[in-house]
């Protein structure tokens, strides 16, 4: 067997904080082979990035590596001169980055930025470097490439723009390219096209991937090879396919079961009858939003972020409402809860006309219907204590009276699994999954008649996130209630929803039972996207059989 | 094109700008308490009512306010800033002959503090915790604390009466006889104590920012592919972090016009420099009403100008600002 | 769990000044300050009299005849009149920055807040006060409406809110964006309630700074137009001293470098009380 292409051997970083050098990689050993593909994953915080920069010569400074060795084709990078590995970067080894909208450089073309990299490590002149670059863009697909090259950054979409990260990325023929989480900020259809895009590009040019991510599906459908690591050290490894089949370490089995990925249903016997909805809570009709864009010349145009959509939702029921960013739903669930000015239609909350009101009523009405966000660190205001967070709608909206508020905020901490001193302490004072739980009681506290979650678990590790549903679920259960579920994932909203709606650039494409919507989507749109997600199941069916007609 | 669209609409703005200004200085001297007529009859020694009443009449006002406002507006729109009694001459004449010396002192010390500013800023950002670094913050702290007059003062004292190496007040030799370069030359000489003391306040503002803003941008995602890249620690720093580290240094200079021109008058005053300032010291102190107005009238001039020129240089550094329009 | 009873609330606060508090600059600057401040409040008890008299004979070099910084060019007690005119700079700095700031936050929160057409006009009116050179435009109205020191303390503040005005607007726009806003306003806080209750406070850390700031530029304005000889001349004033003393620099340059020097040591503790503040309230510095 030849040496592996890279080989990392005992790796320790370390990161300078308050307390002295801290730990953030332990004893981590890994090899990768020219041409494959292998997956580092894990949560937040485990490692897997520094280990990455670590590779590249990139950690911060306040990182350092303090023991272990990165051989490349044999010679061991963390040796090496900046000069020497200034030759390696970009030109053998490249990376690319999470955040397509803040990794290219504002400034300058993106024709440029890629250009820049051919002059520098091929040395090629001006003329030719740009007409390198212009190709590259064609070869990741960005129409009209000789156009788009003298294009900034800006002026293109975050698919776009990790197209161009890529196309930089690949611009000298690497032998390796490291992706960290290149597609957790994008929409799922569009990740589906870019690592569509990556096993195409990487298997013409023979370049090994490193694929950081913290996704099981995406390990499932991209990986020959997989290394899991937790809090900064690897505690499995192996060919991806028989990790994911039979984890064995304890955080791998976790971390699996955790992944609310898409099941396979079996579709209804017959079609459902269309029954007539008995106890209605939430009746939406012709819902229109616009907002006012401001165009050149001064001229004011609306944009139309949701277009007369309709929906009923029945009490105890939670529908959700899924889509890509920019499809108007978390518009729509805001206009529903008045937080947003709707243009045009009616909503009907519990008998009440909310469109109609103004003024007072409007506000005393808020205590009806209640917001779950989806940024834990921004959704709490950091000058008050939890206890006052949890308090100020009952405070404001006179619901309860004052000499229960107290009692009814402890009662809360209780439900949503918080410890009543807990009460007392600031928001920065407690970790994501917490602090979401201080949101969810806050918006129990009026004794809503309708939760809207907007992407409520969206923000968190996978392994919280499961908990955190698992607590919306009991409550819901215990306390009878009703969500409007906003989400553009697919696997959560099928484990928490009884009805989905499919939003679509402001429309509603595809409404129904989460059955029939998921096992036999009518709409084209709802296909693409159910095929986009990374799933386990449907990667090990391929897998497999891709393996019988290999050995056919 | 739609470049030429922007810049037409930005000078309509700054007319706008401008007619507030003269409404405001109208504003003024109807507020304030005795109008130009009484000054001149103090001046004059005293006159009597008859007279006074006729010059009120000549001056319009006896007219209507909104009349008064019109006639004062469409005069100034003529460059006709009214008759200086103190001085017995046009205004417009006395300013122009003034704004020269003004200019170029507000000028180079606004050019000489950022260039300074700068190249402080990126070199001490380079290394945050540096002795350039502290250095950097150390003297943004004094040059903010030390009022500007003081700085003139100290720096007359050390370089021009116990170190004689500069002269100590006006803007050039009049016994220096010959062509443009030795005149020129003598300008510059004069110029150097000015302009340093009037840019020690700029310079402190602008590099302790940009040292600021570098640091951001050192620490940006574009950065890390810049370096991911493979280019030379002198690329990465000049041409990928330098031009995202400029906007706000540009933007801050834009806003320290009207400040520099009231260093200005302070360092003319200290060092008898022949420009705006002075005249308009001279003519408070001598309730040469039309004056100080014409004066207050010009200097937002240059300010307004000051900001277009800043907007222009943004919309060149980044394409984001050029995009909107 | 059971380890979590143990935590102390912390509040924001709380942790910047305990950030404050390990800042040695800006804790040697608070004590500058009050110590020019309890000179200030004590002192024409201290040193009775007019500062105004002449009590010996003019250009008394500093230390002679008991004179500890000498005399000027009328014979005045330097020290003297420092002490009294440590009044005048702290009144009218204080002063005038509480008139800036009223009128920034206001012009900012309800511009930031309201959007729209309110927004747009009074981010003009903001604008058209930024063209006004500050202190040309201060002089004229001390000059028109009379050199008193109200009159100097609204010259000062109508020329110096544009910043406020600016800064406050930019938070109030970042802010208002954020969730817990919208989850206030879902939780039925009123308007009012809204800008300052939830924004406001949380608006207020580079305010702060802001104001610690405008403190000291409003001492140095105040000194640059009693330089200039725009000041009520019956009031001690440390400008002023350095601007009627200006012409014997040769022969007395003490009666100019010494006043400089108090002017320049107050605004100093002061921007490094005001530095000391933007670290200790900056939430990116106190994350780690």
């Amino acid at each position: 067997m030849t040496d592996p292409l890279l080989s990392v051997e005992n790796l320790r970083i370390e990161l300078a904080a308050r307390s002295g050098m801290v730990p953030v990689v332990d004893d981590l050993s890994l090899y990768l082979n020219a041409g494959e593909t292998l997956s580092i994953v894990g949560e937040s915080g485990s490692g897997k990035s520094m280990t990455a920069l670590a590779v590249m010569g990139l950690l911060p400074s306040i990182g350092q590596i303090a023991q272990g060795r990165i051989l490349f084709e044999g010679g061991d990078m963390t040796q090496m001169d900046d000069e020497t590995l200034r030759t390696i970067r970009g030109n053998q080894i490249s990376m690319i980055f999470q955040e397509p909208m803040t990794s290219l450089n504002p400034v300058y073309t993106v024709g440029e930025q890629i250009a820049e990299v051919l002059r520098l490590h091929k040395g090629l002149g001006h003329q030719e470097a740009w007409a390198r670059a212009v190709s590259l863009l064609d070869d990741v697909r960005i129409p009209d490439a000789k156009r788009r090259a003298r294009a900034y950054p800006h002026e293109m979409s975050g698919g776009q723009r990790q197209r161009v990260m890529i196309a930089m990325a690949l611009a000298c023929r690497p032998k390796i390219l490291i992706a960290d989480e290149p597609t957790t900020a994008l929409d799922v259809t569009v990740q589906a096209e870019i690592f569509a895009l990556m096993r195409e590009l990487s298997r013409e040019t023979n370049t090994a991937t490193i694929l950081i991510t913290h996704d099981m599906g995406v390990v499932a459908e991209m990986a020959d090879r997989v290394v899991v690591m937790y809090r900064g050290e690897k505690v499995e490894d192996g060919a991806a396919e028989a990790v994911i089949r039979h984890p064995q370490h304890p955080y791998t089995q976790t971390l699996i079961a955790s992944v609310p990925h898409l099941t396979i249903e079996a579709p209804p016997e017959q079609e459902p009858e269309p029954v007539a909805k008995s106890d209605v809570l939430l009746s939406v009709r012709d819902l229109t939003v616009q907002f006012p864009v401001k165009k050149r010349f001064g001229k004011r145009e609306m944009f139309t972020a949701v277009n007369g959509i309709s929906f009923d939702i029945e009490r105890g029921k939670t529908l959700a409402i899924v889509g890509e960013s920019g499809s108007g739903k978390t518009t729509a669930a805001l206009a529903v809860a008045r937080l947003v000015d709707a243009q045009a239609g009616q909503v009907t909350l519990d008998g009440t006309d909310m469109l109609g009101l103004d003024g007072e009523a409007l506000r005393l009405a808020r205590s009806k219907v209640q917001v779950i966000f989806q940024d834990p660190y921004s959704s709490l205001n950091p000058r008050l204590r939890a206890g006052d967070i949890v308090r100020e709608p009952l405070d404001n909206l006179g619901a309860f009276p004052a000499s229960e508020r107290e009692d009814r905020v402890a009662d809360l901490f209780d439900k949503v699994g918080l410890q009543r001193d807990q009460m007392r302490l600031f928001p920065h004072q407690f970790s994501g999954g917490q602090r979401q739980r201080i949101s969810i009681a806050r918006a129990l506290s009026t004794n809503p008649s309708l939760i809207i979650c907007d992407e409520a678990v969206s923000a968190l590790d996978v392994v919280i996130q499961a908990q955190i549903l698992d607590l919306l679920q009991e409550l819901q259960r215990d306390l009878d209630l009703t969500y409007l579920f906003i989400s553009h994932d697919l696997g959560v909203v099928q484990q928490v929803c009884d009805e989905v709606a499919v939003m679509y650039m402001g429309d509603i494409v595809e409404f129904g039972d989460r059955q029939s919507v998921f096992s036999a989507p009518k709409q084209r749109y709802t296909r693409d996207l159910l095929a986009a997600v990374p799933s386990i199941e449907r990667a090990n069916n391929t897998q497999r059989e891709r393996q019988t007609t290999a050995s056919q | 094109m739609a470049f030429l669209k922007v810049l037409v609409q930005r000078i309509g703005y700054a007319v706008l700008l401008l007619i507030a200004v003269l409404v405001l200085n109208f504003t003024m001297i109807n507020l304030a308490p005795g109008d130009v007529v009484d000054t001149i009859a103090a001046d004059m020694g005293g006159a009597n009512a008859e007279l006074m009443a006729q010059i009120r009449a000549e001056y319009g006002l006896d007219q209507p306010v909104i009349v008064q406002l019109g006639s004062y507006i469409g005069r100034v729109l003529q460059f006709d800033l009214g008759y200086s009694y103190f001085y017995n001459r046009p205004v417009t004449e006395l300013i122009f002959e003034r704004l020269p010396a003004t200019l170029l002192l507000v000028f180079s010390a606004q050019i000489f503090a950022l260039v300074l500013g700068i190249l402080l800023g990126v070199f001490a950002a380079q290394n945050p915790n540096g002795p350039l670094s502290h250095l950097v913050t150390l003297f943004a702290l004094f040059g903010y604390a030390a009022p500007v007059f003081w700085t003139g003062i100290l720096l007359l004292i050390a370089f021009s009466l116990k170190i004689p190496l500069f002269p100590v007040a006006g803007m050039r030799d009049v016994t220096i006889e010959g062509g443009f370069f030795p005149q020129a030359l003598s300008v510059a000489h004069h110029l150097v104590l000015p302009m340093l003391t009037l840019g020690s306040i700029f310079i402190a503002l602008y590099s302790r920012l940009c040292r600021a803003s570098m640091l951001e941008v050192l620490g940006s995602d574009y950065v890390r592919t810049a370096k991911a890249k493979g280019l030379r620690p002198r690329d990465v720093v000049m041409k990928h972090a330098l031009k995202n580290a400029l906007p706000p240094v540009v933007t801050l200079a834009g806003l320290q016009f009207s400040a520099v021109i009231s260093g200005a008058v302070l360092v003319e005053t200290v060092f008898s420099w022949p420009g705006l300032g002075q005249l308009a010291l001279t003519s408070i102190l001598a309730r040469d009403t039309p004056t100080i107005l014409g004066i207050l009238f010009f200097s937002a001039l240059v300010v307004i100008v000051g900001n277009l020129l800043t907007d222009l240089v943004l919309r060149m550094i980044d394409p984001r600002v050029r995009g909107r329009g | 769990m059971s380890d979590q009873t143990q935590i102390k609330a912390r509040s924001p606060f709380a942790e910047a000044f305990e950030m404050f508090r390990r800042n040695h600059a800006a804790v040697a600057g608070l004590v500058v300050l009050l110590l020019i401040v309890a000179v200030a409040i004590l002192g024409p008890f201290l040193y009775p009299g007019n500062p105004f008299d002449m009590v010996w004979a003019p250009f008394t070099p500093p230390g002679q005849e008991g004179y500890l910084l000498g005399t000027d060019y009328l014979g005045r007690d330097i020290l003297s009149l420092l002490i009294h005119g440590a009044k005048v700079s702290l009144t009218v700095g204080l002063a005038a920055a509480f008139v800036t700031v009223t009128i920034g936050i206001t012009v900012g929160a309800l511009a930031g807040f309201y959007r729209g057409l309110i927004e747009e006009a009074l981010m003009r009116f903001t604008e058209f006060f930024q063209v006004l050179p500050t202190l040309l435009f201060s002089m004229v109205i001390v000059a028109l409406f009379g050199a008193s020191l109200t009159m100097i303390t609204i010259a000062i503040g109508l020329v110096s809110w544009p910043a406020v005005a600016r800064i406050t607007r930019a938070e109030f726009l970042r802010i208002r964006e954020l969730e817990y806003v919208t989850a206030a306003r879902a939780g039925g806080v009123r308007n009012g309630g809204l800008i300052f209750k939830v924004i406001l406070p949380n608006a207020l850390p580079p305010i702060i700074v802001q104001a610690a700031l405008m403190v000291g530029s409003a001492i140095l304005f105040e000194a640059g137009l009693s330089f200039l000889g725009l000041t009520d001349p019956n009031v001690a004033s440390w400008g002023q001293i350095i601007g009627s003393n200006r012409e014997y620099i040769l022969d007395a340059s003490y009666t100019v470098t010494v006043p400089g020097v108090a002017i320049f040591v107050t605004v100093l503790a002061i921007s490094l009380v005001g530095d000391g503040l933007n670290d200790a309230l900056n939430p990116k510095l106190r994350q780690r």
